[in-house]
């Protein structure tokens, strides 16, 4: 499942996402960086109490840089959810 | 089934039509639907409407033409309250007259209008409303742009709304109004389409997700969508 939660996040990149963790918390913001273990996000509110992973400035990515992007596990990702996509 | 389907139902994307599940919370507030009332979605999916539906405490059903839909969507109302079957909508498995209302949300131009639209007034009530979602063309293409198009989608009809509004004209829909996303107030950056994975998904799958998201850019102009509501 990781592998196919690491494809979703690399076909949103930019994009707004809400990811759920098998913690039970949920991470609502952009997709900045995918790499093989984690994806990092940058939220568009204050980030969640208890989240885990290193911080990761968004600055760069030509987002609003208030919030640091951080990240998380793949293999921790039990749900997720994409945005400002159009599917018909 | 078209790889574009194919892909929808791998990966599981629920509120896979324009607006997603935002647009149906707000023309449900426009069709002001009496209460209690008996909704079909047909082409349920993953069953994002049908749970949203349920909640409100409506006598919901669901039916969808992909065994793997209805088995995604029956996981996500684990409680048998909604009954959700297999059909599909050119030949559907009810009475004439079993529903209030009937919602095909980015379903119809999938499949051959005339019987599904036929069959959608068959199986409403006197006065129902059926409520649909669909891809409209807004700007005239070539023909290999609509070919393009209508190929990679496996769109069975791809047309403008004036061209859908006398479809539902034909099929004996009365009252027919046509409503677009600027009619309406949602925040498109709201993430509402979750997902429900197949445990292994084939890598062209993801290729067909990237193909989509280029085909959107490319036909930006061309490609709209409206929610139509008429009466039977």
């Amino acid at each position: 499942m990781s592998q196919n939660y690491y494809n979703m996040c690399c076909q949103h990149h930019g994009k707004n996402v809400r990811i759920t963790d098998r913690f039970g918390n949920v991470h609502t913001g952009r997709i900045v960086n995918v790499t093989r273990s984690r994806v990092f996000i940058q939220p568009n509110g204050p980030r969640p109490r208890g989240a885990f992973g290193m911080g990761y400035y968004g600055r760069g990515y030509g987002y609003n840089s208030y919030f640091p992007a951080y990240g998380i596990g793949l293999g921790f990702i039990t749900g997720f959810a994409v945005g400002s996509l159009l599917f018909f | 089934m078209p790889d574009y389907l194919n892909m929808i139902s791998s990966l599981g994307i629920a509120g896979a039509h324009p607006g997603g599940l935002q647009l149906t919370k707000q023309f449900l507030t426009e069709i002001n639907l009496p209460f209690p009332c008996r909704i079909l979605d047909a082409g349920c999916g993953t069953g994002q409407t049908l749970s949203y539906l349920a909640g409100l405490g409506y006598e919901a059903a669901g039916m969808d033409a992909d065994q793997r839909m209805v088995r995604k969507a029956k996981n996500r109302l684990s409680d048998d309250s909604v009954s959700i079957v297999h059909g599909s909508l050119e030949l559907m498995p009810f009475e004439s007259g079993t529903f209030d209302a009937v919602f095909c949300e980015s379903v119809l131009s999938f499949t051959n209008l005339k019987s599904s639209l036929n069959e959608c007034h068959r199986i409403l009530t006197d006065g129902g409303v059926l409520a649909a979602v669909e891809v409209t063309l807004e700007q005239p293409a070539d023909p290999v742009s609509f070919k393009e198009i209508t190929g990679f989608y496996g769109f069975q009809a791809l047309q403008t709304e004036d061209e859908w509004i006398k479809q539902f004209e034909i099929s004996g829909f009365k009252n027919i109004r046509s409503m677009t996303g600027k009619d309406f107030s949602f925040d498109e950056e709201d993430p509402d389409h979750d997902v429900d994975m197949d445990d292994k998904i084939e890598p062209a799958t993801f290729e067909v997700l990237s193909r989509h998201q280029e085909m959107l850019q490319k036909y930006v102009h061309c490609l709209g969508y409206r929610v139509f509501l008429a009466n039977k």
